[in-house]
């Protein structure tokens, strides 16, 4: 799974502790979210999308293994 | 229950487990059990009261940047930890029960009970912290 959290969070100028905060998790999940070691459950996908002005499907990219 | 509140759980629930250590320190020593085993003990209970102090420190810090006492991945990766610390420790108690088999066909002394029971719940106790640490790094499979 490859997810372009990091690219929107550049865009809004969020660092990882700034979109953790807002979404009420703790920075390790984000950063693990980031580098495809989580998958995140389906809520909070669509809260981290919510706060990125995005999509769920736009941010997490499932590939063929 | 918020995060503040569970912090507080914690700090109590922490304080009731030392106080209960060293209350049961104290009454070895009033009670003249043998001096090791109350060494041990308060080894026990100093670096339980080490991690704690630093595990409250970390929460408390996290708290007020802002950031929950856990959320959905901690709480699994919790979850899976119990759940293997289980069944490895399984594994744990079978060799523990052949090595005192074997004692007792040598004729060697062997533990009491309580103490075999004791290291298992150390066992598992470590196992858990091992293998929390370990998804903590390595991330859990979704």
């Amino acid at each position: 799974m490859r997810t372009r959290i990091k690219e929107l969070r550049a865009r809004y100028d969020l660092t990882q502790e700034d979109l953790a905060r807002k979404i009420g998790v703790r920075r390790e999940t984000i950063l693990f979210i980031e580098n495809g070691k989580y998958i995140p459950s389906l809520k909070l996908a669509h809260d981290i999308a919510k706060v990125l002005k995005s999509s769920v499907d736009e941010l997490f990219i499932f590939e063929k293994d | 229950m918020d995060s503040k509140a569970r912090f507080r759980a914690f700090v109590g629930l922490v304080v009731v487990v030392l106080a209960g250590g060293v209350v049961y320190i104290v009454a070895t020593m009033n009670a003249g059990v043998d001096v090791e085993w109350t060494l041990v003990s308060a080894a026990i209970v100093v670096s339980m009261a080490l991690v704690a102090i630093a595990l409250v420190r970390k929460e408390r810090e996290d708290l007020k940047r802002g950031f929950p006492k856990d959320d959905e991945r901690s709480r699994a990766i919790r979850m899976r930890a119990g759940y293997l610390a289980f069944f490895i420790s399984l594994y744990f108690l079978f060799g523990m029960s052949g090595v005192q088999t074997l004692l007792e066909d040598r004729q060697i002394a062997s533990l009491p009970t309580a103490e075999w029971g004791m290291i298992y719940v150390a066992a598992m106790g470590s196992i858990f912290l091992a293998v929390h640490a370990y998804l903590n790094r390595k991330g859990v499979p979704g």
